[in-house]
C-alpha cells in the first residue's frame, strides 16, 4: 500500500510540477497597466492567439513564442500559441476562416505559404486571404559546398555546373532549392542536375557524406557548419550582399538571376479592420526591437528583417509575382 | 570534444534538482507511454512547453529521461492488455501478454523494465565512449545503405507472420501503400489524397499506428466483452507481482547484448527509430535465443529483445542530433525543438558553444535508468492491479484514451477519423488472417524505403550496381537474404513435424 | 460466408481491386519535375503489381485448397458482425459529438453507452453515471487544461 501511495505521490508531484512551471510561461502574465500601449484607438481586449502550421519546437512555433516573450510588456493581454500543424497550411486556413477577424488572431506566414498555395493548391493566399502585418525575421538562402572543394568560387561553380559535373541537393522539388537549380540551368544553358532530400538538414548530411557536390538551403540551417569550417558559402540568393559575409557574392551579380528571400512574418485574417493592422504593426515593431527578440534572432542564426505593413505587403506581392512567373515558366508540382 | 571532456560535462551537469527532474521525466514518460494513444514523441511534445521556463540543463535532462521512460512505459499495456502503448512495443505484446496470461505478470513487466534500463544505460555508456565512431556510422550510411537497412527491417515479416506467408507480405505492402499517401518528398506533389486536403501531409502517423496496433486489438476485446458481459476481471485472484531475479535476467544476457547493439546502430540512422529496432531485434532474437522455437508462448528472451533494442535507441538517436543537428527519430526531433527554444543550435558547434547541453542529455539518459528501475518497480503493483478493474470499465477507459490521444495532436477531428478507419481496417484484416502489425511496420518504413531507393537511383544515374559496390549496403542486403532464408526454413520445419 | 475459404476469396478479390485502383491512380500522376529513373509513380506502381500478384496467389490457393482447415468455419459470427457495426457507429457518433457538441458532454454520454453495451447493470445508475463523469472530467483536465490540447470546438464544453 505504501508503495502504491508513493507511486501516486510521484505522479502528483509530476503533475503539480508541470502545472506550476507551465502556468508561468505558457500564458505569460498580462502587463501591469494599459497605458503603455499605443493610442490608435483599438487595443486587444481578450487573449490573443498566434496560429502556426509548425509543431511545437519547429520554426514557426519558435518565432511565435519569441514574439510572445518580447511583447509581454507591450501588449496588455495574454498571448498564446495555437499549433495547427500539417496539411500544408490548410489546417491553419480552416481554423482562421470563421469568426477570427476581430484582431485577436495572428498567423505566422512564410514564403512557403505562397508555394503551397500555388504548388499544392492548399492553404491560403497570403496576399488576398490574409493581411500581412509585419516581417520579423529574414534568412538569406545560400549555395554551399564542402571545405576544400574547387567549386567554392562561383565562376568555377558555374563552369562545372554547365559541364554537368555538379549535383545540387536541397528540399523537395518545387521548393526554392529546386527553383535555383532550374534557373541556373536555364541561365547557363545546360542540363539541370538536382537531388531532392526531405529537408535542408538532411541534404546537408548528404553534402557532408559526399553524396552531392553542393547544397542550396537557408543560412540558419548551415551556420554552424560554416562557422566550424566544414562548409563554404559559394553565393547568396539575396538582392544585396549579406552584412556578415561581405566577401561572398550574390547569385544575381554573378549572372544567375535568382533572388529568393526566406522570411517569417505575421498576418491577420482577411477582413480584419484596418485599425487592428495598424495597432499590431506598431506594437510588434516595439516588440521586435526589444533586447530579448534581437538576442533570439542572433541565437537562431537569422537576421532582423523588420518591415511594417506597407512595405511588407508590397514585398509579399512582388515575391508572389516572382513565384508565379517561375511556375509559369518551369511548371509546378501539380 | 574528447570522451574525457564529455565525462566532465556529464558530472558537471549533476545537481540534486536535476535528479528530481529526472524522476519527474521518467514518471511522466512511463505514464505517457503507458497511455494507449500517447506515443513516446507525443508524451515528449506535451511536456515540451513546460520546459521553456526551466534551466536548460534541467530541461534537457527532463526530456531525455521522459524519452527513456516512455520507451518502457509503452510495454506496460502491451504486456497487461495486449494493447501496445507505442508501435515500438508491438513485438513485446506477443510474448509479454502471453506471459501475463500464464500468471507471471510481475515477471513479464520485470523483463521489460530491467531490459529497458539495461538497454538505455549501457547503450548510453557506449554512446558516450564511442560518440565519434557513432557519428561516423551516421555519415557512412548513404541512401543505398539506408534503403538496405529499412529493407532489413521489413524482412522481419517472414518470421512474424503465422500461416499464409503471402498474407504477411500483403499486409506489409498495404502499410507501404498507406505511407505513400500525401506529399511526395521527392517531387513535392501530393499523391493518392482522394481529394482530402487533410491528407496533404500524409496519413498522420500517431493515429494510424495506434489504430492498427492498439485499437484493432482492443476492438476484439470489446466485442467479446459485449457478447459475454462479464462484470469481474478474469485476472482477479490470479494477479502475481513476483519480480524477476538477477539470475533470471542474466539468463537472457546474450539476446540483450545483441539487441542493444542492433538498437544502437538502427537508432543512429535518421528517420528509423525505435520501431524498426525492436522489430529487427525480435526477429534476430528468435534466431539467437535457445528458446527461438518457443517465441510466441511467453518466453523471457522475446520480451527482452525488443525492449532492450527500443531503449538502446534513445542514446543512439541523440547522437546525430548533437553532432549534426539532425534528429534520429521523431522523439529526438522534439528534443531538437527543446534545445532551440533555449537558444541553442544542436550541430557541430554545440560541443564548443554549449557543452553543458551534451552533458545534460547524456546524464539525463544515464540517470534515467536507475530512476526507471526504481519508479518502474514501485509502480509495478498498481499497474498489474489495473487488470483487476472490471473489463467493462477498463475497455471504455482505453477507448476514451485512444480518442483523446489523437485529439492531443491538435490536428482536429480528422485524426480521430484516421484512428477509427485504421482500427476498423486492422480488425477486419485480423479476421481475414492478415497481420495489422506488419502493416504498421510497412507504414513506418514506407518513406524511408521509397525516398532512399529513388535517391540512390538518382545519384547512381539509374545503375543498380550501387547496391553491390557499397560495402555496408551489400552486408545489409546479404543479412536480409540470410534472415529471410532462415525464416523460411524455420517455417517449413515445424510444418513437417 | 463464415468459412475461411470464402473469407480468403472475398479479401483477395477486394485487394486485387484495390491494387488496380491504386495502380490507375499512380498512372494518372503528372510527370515529375526532376528527371529521375523512378518517378513519383514508379514505386507505387511496383507496389500495386506486387499486391495484385500476391492477392491472386491467395485467391488461387483458396479456390484449389480442399483441406479440412480451409473449409472450417471461422469463429466470427453474424452476431460479431452486428456488434462491430454498433461499435463503429457509437465511435463515429462520439467523434461527431466531440466536434459539434463538446468534449465533456459527449465523452460522458459515450462512457454511459459503452458501460451499458458491455453489460453494466442498469438497476444501479449511479455506478454508470459517476465513473463516466469522472473519466470525462479527468481527461478534460489532463489533456484540455494541463496540456492545452484542442479538444474540439462544440457549443458545450
Amino acid at each position: 500500500m505504501k508503495k502504491k501511495l508513493l507511486a501516486i505521490a510521484l505522479t502528483a508531484a509530476l503533475l503539480a510540477g508541470c502545472s506550476s512551471s507551465g502556468g508561468s510561461n505558457a500564458t505569460p502574465t498580462p502587463a501591469a497597466s494599459e497605458d503603455t500601449t499605443e493610442t490608435t484607438g483599438w487595443v486587444p481586449t481578450k487573449d490573443v492567439e498566434i496560429v502556426t502550421h509548425s509543431g511545437v519546437g519547429a520554426g514557426g512555433d519558435l518565432i511565435g513564442r519569441a514574439v510572445i516573450a518580447a511583447a509581454t510588456d507591450i501588449v496588455p493581454v495574454n498571448m498564446f500559441m495555437q499549433n495547427k500543424k500539417g496539411s500544408a497550411g490548410s489546417n491553419v486556413w480552416a481554423y482562421v476562416q470563421k469568426g477570427k477577424n476581430d484582431g485577436h488572431t495572428l498567423i505566422v506566414i512564410t514564403p512557403t505559404n505562397i508555394l503551397w498555395y500555388y504548388n499544392a493548391n492548399n492553404g491560403m493566399n497570403i496576399n488576398t486571404d490574409l493581411i500581412p502585418v509585419c516581417r520579423l525575421q529574414y534568412e538569406p538562402q545560400l549555395l554551399l559546398v564542402k571545405k576544400d572543394s574547387p567549386l567554392a568560387d562561383i565562376e568555377e561553380f558555374k563552369k562545372a555546373y554547365a559541364a554537368g559535373e555538379v549535383t545540387i541537393g536541397g528540399e523537395a522539388s518545387g521548393g526554392p532549392a529546386w527553383m535555383f537549380a532550374k534557373v541556373a540551368a536555364t541561365d547557363l544553358e545546360c542540363d539541370f542536375n538536382y537531388v531532392p532530400y526531405s529537408d535542408g538538414g538532411e541534404s546537408l548530411t548528404g553534402l557532408l557524406g559526399g553524396q552531392v557536390d553542393a547544397v542550396f538551403c537557408q543560412l540558419g540551417e548551415a551556420i554552424d557548419q560554416i562557422k566550424a569550417g566544414e562548409l563554404v558559402i559559394v553565393a547568396f540568393a539575396s538582392d544585396e550582399r549579406v552584412d556578415a559575409f561581405p566577401d561572398v557574392p550574390t547569385l544575381q551579380e554573378s549572372g544567375i538571376n535568382f533572388v529568393f528571400p526566406q522570411w517569417r512574418g505575421l498576418a491577420l485574417p482577411g477582413d480584419t479592420p484596418q485599425e487592428c493592422v495598424e495597432y499590431w504593426s506598431e506594437a510588434l515593431h516595439e516588440a521586435s526591437q526589444t533586447e530579448s527578440f534581437q538576442k533570439w534572432l542572433a541565437d537562431s542564426g537569422s537576421l532582423d528583417g523588420w518591415m511594417d505593413y506597407k512595405t511588407f505587403q508590397e514585398s509579399t506581392k512582388e515575391q508572389e509575382e516572382f513565384i508565379v512567373g517561375l511556375i509559369e515558366k518551369y511548371g509546378s508540382g501539380e | 570534444m574528447t570522451t574525457l571532456e564529455l565525462w566532465q560535462q556529464i558530472f558537471a551537469a549533476f545537481s540534486p534538482m536535476g535528479l528530481v527532474w529526472v524522476f519527474v521525466g521518467v514518471t511522466w514518460g512511463i505514464f505517457g507511454g503507458a497511455l494507449p494513444g500517447v506515443t513516446a514523441s507525443l508524451a515528449m511534445s506535451l511536456a515540451l512547453p513546460f520546459t521553456i521556463a526551466m534551466d536548460p540543463v534541467n530541461a534537457f535532462m527532463l526530456l531525455a529521461s521522459c524519452y527513456v521512460g516512455a520507451e518502457y512505459g509503452g510495454s506496460i499495456p502491451a504486456i497487461l492488455l495486449s494493447v501496445p502503448g507505442t508501435p515500438a512495443n508491438a513485438p513485446t505484446a506477443m510474448d509479454g501478454h502471453q506471459m501475463h496470461l500464464n500468471g507471471h505478470s510481475g515477471k513479464a513487466l520485470g523483463y521489460s523494465l530491467v531490459g529497458g534500463s539495461f538497454g538505455s544505460f549501457f547503450g548510453g555508456l557506449i554512446g558516450v565512449f564511442l560518440l565519434g565512431a557513432l557519428v561516423k556510422i551516421a555519415l557512412l550510411l548513404d541512401p543505398s545503405a539506408m534503403f538496405a537497412l529499412a529493407f532489413f527491417g521489413l524482412s522481419a515479416v517472414v518470421s512474424m507472420s503465422k500461416g499464409n506467408l503471402a498474407k504477411g507480405f500483403i499486409s506489409i505492402l498495404l502499410g507501404i501503400m498507406l505511407g505513400t499517401i500525401g506529399s511526395d518528398n521527392f517531387s513535392g506533389m501530393t499523391r493518392f489524397t482522394m481529394g482530402m486536403i487533410q491528407l496533404g501531409d500524409g496519413v498522420s502517423d500517431v493515429p494510424a499506428v495506434v489504430g492498427f496496433v492498439a485499437a484493432s486489438e482492443l476492438f476484439g476485446q470489446v466485442i467479446n466483452q459485449i457478447k459475454e458481459k462479464r462484470l469481474t476481471s478474469p485476472m482477479l485472484g490470479k494477479l502475481d507481482f513476483t519480480f524477476i531475479t538477477i539470475k533470471e535476467f542474466f539468463a537472457t544476457i546474450k539476446v540483450a547484448l545483441a539487441s542493444m547493439i542492433m538498437g544502437l546502430v538502427v537508432g543512429v540512422m535518421p528517420g528509423a527509430g525505435p520501431t524498426i529496432a525492436s522489430f529487427i531485434a525480435y526477429n534476430e532474437g528468435k534466431r539467437l535465443s535457445k528458446d527461438g522455437d518457443k517465441f510466441g508462448t511467453g518466453v523471457p528472451d522475446a520480451i527482452v529483445a525488443p525492449e532492450v533494442a527500443n531503449n538502446a535507441c534513445v542514446p543512439a538517436a541523440v547522437v546525430p542530433l548533437l553532432s549534426f543537428g539532425i534528429p534520429g527519430s521523431t522523439s529526438a526531433a522534439i528534443m531538437l525543438g527543446g534545445m532551440v527554444m533555449h537558444g541553442m543550435r544542436p550541430g557541430p558547434l554545440l560541443a564548443e558553444s554549449n557543452p553543458e547541453a551534451l552533458g545534460a542529455v547524456f546524464l539525463g539518459i544515464l540517470l534515467a535508468c536507475p530512476c526507471l528501475l526504481i519508479v518502474g518497480r514501485l509502480m509495478l503493483k498498481p499497474w498489474v492491479k489495473v487488470t483487476a478493474i472490471p473489463p467493462h470499465f477498463l475497455n471504455t477507459i482505453i477507448l476514451v484514451l485512444l480518442v483523446v490521444g489523437s485529439l492531443a495532436l491538435n490536428e482536429g477531428i480528422f485524426a480521430v477519423g484516421i484512428l477509427l478507419f485504421c482500427a476498423f481496417a486492422g480488425y477486419v484484416m485480423k479476421l481475414a488472417g492478415y497481420n495489422p502489425i506488419a502493416t504498421v511496420l510497412g507504414f513506418v518504413l514506407s518513406q524511408l524505403v521509397e525516398d532512399n531507393l529513388r535517391r540512390t537511383m538518382l545519384l547512381s544515374k539509374g545503375s543498380l550496381m550501387t547496391f553491390v559496390t557499397h560495402p555496408i549496403t551489400l552486408v545489409l542486403l546479404l543479412l536480409t537474404a540470410g534472415s529471410v532464408i532462415v525464416g523460411l526454413r524455420n517455417r517449413k520445419a515445424p510444418a513437417k513435424s | 460466408m463464415s468459412k475461411k475459404k470464402y473469407l480468403d476469396m472475398i479479401s483477395s478479390v477486394f485487394l486485387i481491386l484495390l491494387g488496380a485502383i491504386y495502380f490507375y491512380a499512380a498512372s494518372k500522376l503528372p510527370a515529375p519535375l526532376t528527371k529521375e529513373p523512378l518517378g513519383p509513380a514508379g514505386f507505387p506502381q511496383f507496389l500495386a503489381i506486387l499486391l495484385i500478384g500476391l492477392s491472386i496467389s491467395v485467391l488461387v490457393r483458396a479456390v484449389l485448397d480442399k483441406s479440412e482447415s480451409n473449409n472450417s468455419p471461422t469463429s466470427f459470427t453474424a452476431r460479431d458482425f452486428k456488434i462491430l457495426i454498433i461499435l463503429m457507429i457509437t465511435l463515429i457518433l462520439y467523434a461527431a459529438g466531440i466536434w459539434y457538441v463538446g468534449y465533456i458532454v459527449s465523452t460522458f454520454a459515450f462512457c454511459c453507452v459503452c458501460f451499458w453495451l458491455m453489460g453494466a447493470p442498469l438497476d444501479k445508475p449511479i455506478k454508470i453515471l459517476v465513473p463516466s463523469l469522472i473519466i470525462a472530467i479527468a481527461c478534460f483536465v489532463l489533456f484540455g487544461l494541463l496540456f492545452k490540447a484542442d479538444l474540439g470546438s462544440g457549443f458545450l464544453f
